[in-house]
């Protein structure tokens, strides 16, 4: 299991971290911003994908957009404080999988990414 | 600034450190800000844009931007380090986007935040908008949240909105 975790706070990031970690999910790597983020996708080999919306050079939709345009099955879920309906209908629309709003509790977050493990179990 | 404007603020303010940090944020008085000065150490300074346009900005002392540190990433911090500025740039992001999720029909976007550190400085706004102080307590302290966002001209509906949801239990 491969998880690319992109956020350009690294608190949300290491909040994420240790969430993978304590599932036991070790093989993580990790984006400062959509551009890094697009760019390590590129790479190969992930299974599951966690992206806040706001980040510096490219969004989390543009993220999204980039990963749709080359996988259109890996999980991808939006971490993120634009929780207002029209910005959760164009995730929707652009694939995203899942989505879960800012401020979260720590098992809402760990509760989304078992749902998606388990669906690649 | 529209007093009702507010209310999404606090109330995204106090859902945020309950989430996440599991403590208690009392609001202990509202008021309008004529040239106020930030006395705490750590702040925290996000722009609004959209319909209407402002800055949101949270002040804390020392005490509080560590144990928000700890709470938040169940690490021991002792001075303000990058961590801990971290930390508060997260939690102005959080509140600010908590709240803009509320002004239903002002279309709201988010800069990305920005931290300030040393006490007595002081943030200009634009002159024509009066930004109010929130001032609150909380386990590790005091800590400040100002506002300063603009109305929209002449749009009674949307005002009745945020009214309506401005005094919704969350």
């Amino acid at each position: 299991m491969k998880v690319l975790i992109a956020d350009d706070s690294g608190v949300i990031r290491k909040i994420m971290l240790r969430t993978l970690n304590s599932l036991g999910i070790e093989d993580v790597s990790e984006a400062v911003d959509g551009a890094e983020a697009i760019a390590l996708f590129g790479q190969g080999g992930f299974d599951l994908v966690l992206t806040d919306w706001n980040m510096p050079e490219k969004t989390g939709l543009d993220v999204l957009k980039a990963i749709r345009a080359i996988d259109q099955k890996v999980p991808v879920i939006m971490v993120t404080t634009e929780s207002e309906k029209a910005r959760v209908l164009e995730a929707i629309e652009h694939g995203v999988s899942d989505y879960l709003g800012k401020p979260f509790e720590r098992e809402a977050l760990q509760a989304k990414i078992e749902k998606h493990v388990g669906c690649l179990n | 600034m529209n007093e009702a404007l507010i209310a999404p603020f606090i109330r995204a303010t106090i859902n945020v450190f309950e989430t996440m940090l599991d403590t208690e944020a009392r609001a202990t008085k509202v008021e309008i800000a004529k040239g106020f000065r930030h006395e705490h150490d750590v702040t925290g300074v996000i722009g609004l844009s959209g319909e209407s346009s402002g800055t949101v900005v949270i002040s804390l002392e020392e005490s509080v931007a560590l144990g928000a540190t700890k709470a938040m990433l169940c690490e021991e911090a002792t001075v303000i380090d990058d961590a801990v500025m971290d930390v508060v740039g997260e939690l102005t992001n959080m509140i600010a986007g908590s709240a803009k999720a509320t002004l239903v029909g002002y279309d709201l976007r988010l800069a990305l935040p920005s931290v300030i550190t040393g006490s007595q400085h002081s943030i200009r706004f634009a002159s024509t908008v009066r930004p109010a102080v929130v001032f609150f307590e909380c386990e590790w302290g005091k800590f400040s949240l100002e506002v300063a966002l603009s109305e929209l001209p002449n749009n009674s509906d949307r005002q009745a909105e945020l009214v309506g949801a401005a005094t919704c239990p969350a």
